[in-house]
């Protein structure tokens, strides 16, 4: 009975042992290759600011709005001024801004939703994000688009919602919300089309197509057509190119990554016609280039003959301590025949 | 030389200790708490105690480690290397050689440990370790050194130990403890012989290359960086050459303080210099020769940096320490080594003294201007050592002096039972 | 009962031993033999962080620097994007050189490290993590930039810093003993922000961006990294050493 239970507790504490061993060599190191993969894939839409949704925190500071007018003709330029005071912030000292026409948090709040579009933002681009440095903290720190009117008659809303500092906690609203009655134009409303291959090899050529027809769909001749890469901070002008009698603008690039090519195909509108857009996604497809060597796979070996040779000197090792043990028993065996 | 006088000679510093013994293990203590001293201070300030910095990363810590790792090359190649030939005018040095080796590593590798910024994590080399790395294959090899030379310090240690435990009264309690548990039960039976030659056959052979393979990844530590002055195909059998080269001058002056400390002159006889003398010289010749064909391989067609390093190493700031080594631990010590008027113990010991100073200013060279080079635009790094690192450095000897004093205080110097083994005639002839 | 207990314990102390060395070495080479996977559909969008410095807009102001220092807590005075000044050629006019963390796609400071401290992620920025660094230095020797820093000391603290969770990618607050070095500001990347180094630069000379999308950005503009670098002749700073760094430099004039 006792001895039953004296085995038991030994195969206890060999368990435990066990475990406790298994457990430091095996969880320690996964505790590293946790960050050896990439976070990578940074989301990002310029629209809804979706990034901040969610986020608890709301910074601090004051927001004000300003526009050079609140009736407009279609096309019309209008500036649009963010005033950004009394903002609480980090030390790299910067404000972003997003000009947007709702705060739904989806893409669809960028102003371009309702015809708006940025003829400049405050760093003379197009987008409607934009950050910017404040000299101090709390200083007042402007910011200025000019937008062209929608073509589209009716009562648009513009408001902004800002962040400020390194981390994406700190953000905050306007209550302000400026809103625009516009006077539509009756334009001949266009639609683009963007053909584009489906999959390309990296570094090779590749030619897209975009297709610019009426509302009948009836081919536009002699319209120039833009073509942007949409990257992470902002859209990359390609080329342009315009119509041929199919109403086809043709555009060749090529792709040098793995990876997917967002490509926009844009008409801007004229006194006569309304803008129509088209984006495609081009997945592009090539070799993954390998670790180098010896980081790589390809040393398995290397590190397998050295485990061999350390394992044999070891064993070596443990075969003249061996000799010792029997040295030991030997001078014991001889003591006992003395004796 | 009769058994009684043999056993009367080299038990000696076992059971009678002189007022210079205690004397000196004061000092030698007091200089190591020293040391551990300024590692307190260290370990509580951080590394900003001493003269590193950003540019010169590295300094006299790892200049110490290079050293030590050097000198642990002595037992091998005295003890390892010469049973192998069967030189018998070994047997007497081959303890001391042997012992030099387990305690250099010893301190060699804690100087790794004081260098490091987190010692706290040294646990991270174990469950983090990543075989690609030239400090992994280090800790591998050091760690398989040790543990080689440590077994091969203790084999032909059995017979004496039992000897020890037979022959000695009067000794305290702890030492024949010591005696009688490690003896392992040593009868002196045909069968116990057969096994422990065995055994030492078994790890001449196998610690000759785990040595050469310590200081070759040692150098690699070095040469497997882009570094101006390291990134060298030669570094490895230059290491090795050093090292050796720095070993056997470690072993003579070793072997002249013991003798005249512990009135060994009936064991190490003049014949035992000479001979560790002619090495040191072949050793001095080669090690010229690699510096010449490095300096001038690089000197004659290499990159900007190249030039610019070899031009401060010869004539800038680093040129004193440069002719230094030079001079004093390469072509002096080679003169007085050749010239057989000067190859007298006293000349052949003060030709060690100084190789192993030049060969520690050496790799002192080795190790910080190659950092100071700019890498990115003009500006050089600048390093002078603090006296926490003087003072570790200090301690770091010390500490090795001790060890040894402190075995020669509980074991044999003399492996007794290898030189009553050795072939009668050997000792007239080779005299 | 005494000898059987010691015989047990030894039991187990070897079997655990041989355990644990089992599993450190097959967690090695399992780690080895993994690393070189094929990239599967989903890694399609897979981000390849890089760099543009304009040589010939940059002043040497040094403003790059101090957002930088002010972003990141950086402790004593480093310069994990530090200007120099290089003379190329006696004939050449001396030109300033911002050197951030060059993020090779094969570091050498990466392949040194004896604990793995110093990982590259997919995305292409090396990091460190300093909850595993053992300061041994080693990849400051090997790195052939004099991208990191060391901190020596105790670095000083600022209440904002330390109320921050540690990451590899925001590596504040920090501490004694390990190495630091320019994180590439990846966690700004990620939300669509521009480094600190790029916000900071009064003449727009510095662009970051996602090479695989062939484009790079200062906040201001807009470059396509292919084009500039055919246009420019662009450059990558000791290209002969192999490291193949992120950071693409575009010459003066």
């Amino acid at each position: 009975m006792t001895k039953f239970r004296k085995s038991r507790r030994r195969m206890a504490i060999f368990v435990a042992s066990f475990l406790l061993v298994t457990g430091i060599f095996v969880f320690t190191p996964n505790d590293i290759q946790g960050f050896l993969g990439g976070v990578g894939d940074g989301k990002f839409s310029y629209g809804g600011c979706s990034c901040h949704i969610g986020e608890a925190q709301r910074g601090d500071g004051t927001m004000t709005l300003w526009a050079s007018t609140l009736e407009a003709d279609a096309n019309q330029e209008v500036t649009v001024i963010v005033n950004v005071t009394e903002t609480v912030l980090t030390n790299d000292k910067i404000i972003g801004v997003f000009l947007l026409r709702a705060m739904t948090g989806s893409d669809s709040d960028q102003p371009s939703e309702d015809g708006w579009r940025i003829d400049s933002d405050p760093n003379g681009n197009e987008n409607n994000y934009v950050i910017k440095n404040a000299t101090g903290l709390g200083s007042p720190v402007s910011f200025q688009w000019v937008l062209l009117a929608p073509f589209r008659g009716g009562t648009y809303d513009l408001t902004a919602r800002a962040q400020h500092g390194g981390n994406l906690n700190s953000w905050f609203e306007t209550g302000e919300v400026l809103t625009f009655s516009v006077t539509g134009t009756q334009l001949i409303s266009t639609n683009l089309t963007l053909d584009a291959p489906e999959e390309v090899n990296e570094d090779e050529q590749f030619t897209t197509s975009a297709w610019l027809t009426n509302e009948d769909g009836d081919p536009l001749e002699g319209f120039q057509v833009d073509f942007f890469r949409i990257t992470t901070y902002g859209n990359m002008y390609l080329g342009s190119n315009i119509t041929d009698s199919d109403g086809t603008a043709y555009h060749s690039d090529i792709s040098y990554d793995i990876g997917i090519f967002n490509i926009e195909a844009r008409f801007q509108a004229t006194s006569t016609h309304a803008p129509s857009n088209a984006t495609a996604e081009i997945p592009t497809i090539g070799e993954v280039e390998s670790e180098p060597f010896l980081i790589g796979g390809a040393p398995a070996v290397i590190v397998f003959l050295v485990f061999i040779i350390l394992f044999s000197v070891w064993t070596t090792f443990g075969f003249v301590i061996y000799q010792l043990v029997r040295i030991n028993k030997e001078g014991k065996i001889e003591e006992g025949g003395n004796q | 030389m009769s058994d009684e006088e043999m056993e009367r000679i080299v038990f000696r510093p076992l059971v009678y200790s002189g007022r210079g013994f205690y004397a000196l293990v004061v000092l030698l203590s007091g200089l190591t708490l020293l040391g551990v001293y300024a590692y307190i201070t260290q370990l509580s300030q951080g590394l900003i105690v001493t003269g590193m910095n950003d540019e010169v990363i590295w300094g006299i810590y790892i200049t110490n480690f290079v050293f030590f790792i050097g000198i642990s090359h002595a037992g091998t190649l005295i003890s390892a290397i010469l049973r192998l030939t069967k030189a018998e005018w070994r047997r007497p040095i081959t303890r001391m050689a042997e012992a030099i080796t387990v305690f250099a590593l010893i301190v060699g590798g804690s100087m790794i440990l004081i260098d490091m910024g987190r010692p706290d994590r040294i646990q991270n080399v174990i469950f983090f370790g990543r075989m690609q790395s030239a400090i992994l294959w280090d800790f591998l090899s050091i760690a398989t050194y040790l543990t080689g030379s440590f077994i091969y310090l203790y084999l032909p240690l059995i017979p004496d130990l039992a000897r020890l435990r037979d022959k000695l009264k009067n000794v305290s309690r702890f030492k024949m403890w010591i005696y009688r548990k490690f003896s392992l039960n040593w009868k002196d039976t045909p069968e116990q012989k057969r096994r422990l030659e065995l055994g030492i056959g078994i790890m001449a052979v196998l610690i000759v290359p785990i040595a050469v393979s310590v200081h070759t990844v040692v150098s690699w530590i070095f040469g497997m960086t882009t570094r101006a002055g390291w990134h060298s195909t030669i570094f490895g059998p230059y290491f090795v050459v050093g090292a050796i080269f720095s070993g056997i001058a470690s072993v003579i002056i070793a072997m002249a303080i013991l003798r005249k400390a512990y009135g060994l002159e009936k064991f190490l006889k003049p014949k035992h210099f000479k001979y560790l003398g002619l090495m040191l010289l072949t050793l001095n010749i080669a090690y010229l020769y690699f510096t010449l064909s490095e300096y001038l391989t690089t000197g004659y067609s290499g990159p900007e940096a190249e030039a610019l390093l070899l031009e401060q190493i010869f004539g800038g700031s680093y040129a004193t320490y440069f002719w230094i080594f030079a001079v004093f631990g390469i072509i002096i010590p080679a003169f007085i080594l050749a010239i057989p008027k000067t190859r007298t113990i006293g000349g052949i010991v003060v030709a060690s003294v100084m190789v192993n100073l030049g060969m520690w200013i050496k790799r002192f060279i080795i190790t910080v201007p190659s950092l100071a080079v700019p890498q990115v635009g003009l500006e050089w790094g600048m390093y002078s050592p603090t006296w926490v690192e003087w003072a570790i450095t200090l301690g770091a000897f010390s500490a090795f002096s001790l060890l040894f004093l402190l075995f020669s205080k509980f074991f044999p110097l003399i492996s007794i039972w290898e030189v009553k083994e050795a072939p009668a005639t050997s000792d007239e002839v080779s005299e | 009962m005494n000898e059987e207990r010691r015989r047990f314990i030894k039991f187990v102390g070897l079997g655990a031993a041989g355990v644990g060395i089992g599993l450190l070495g097959f967690s090695n080479l399992s780690k080895l033999l993994t690393s070189a996977a094929a990239l599967g559909p989903n890694d399609l969008k897979m981000r390849k962080w890089g760099m543009v410095i304009d040589l010939g807009k940059c002043t040497g102001c040094g403003a790059c620097t101090e957002a930088c220092q002010a972003a990141h807590f950086i402790p004593f005075n480093q310069e994990w994007i530090k200007i120099y000044e290089l003379h190329d050629n006696p004939l050449a006019p001396s030109y300033h050189f911002p050197r951030p963390c060059m993020h090779c796609e094969d570091p050498p400071c990466r392949n040194v490290c004896p604990v793995g401290a110093t990982f590259r992620r997919d995305d292409g920025v090396v990091l460190i993590d300093h909850r595993i660094c053992i300061g041994c230095r080693y990849c400051m020797v090997a790195c052939p930039y004099s991208a990191r820093y060391f901190n020596w000391g105790d670095p000083p603290h600022t209440p904002e810093e330390l109320a921050h969770d540690y990451s590899p990618e925001e590596p504040w607050p920090h501490q004694r003993g390990v190495v630091e070095k320019c994180d590439f500001c990846v966690t700004h990347g990620e939300k669509g922000m521009l480094p600190a180094c790029v916000i900071g630069c009064p003449s727009g000379a510095v662009y970051y961006g996602d090479l695989a999308e062939d484009a790079v950005s200062n906040g201001k503009e807009i470059l396509r990294v292919s084009e500039v670098m055919r246009v420019r002749q662009g450059y990558r700073f000791k290209e002969e050493l192999g490291t193949h760094p992120r950071v693409y430099y575009l010459p003066r004039g």
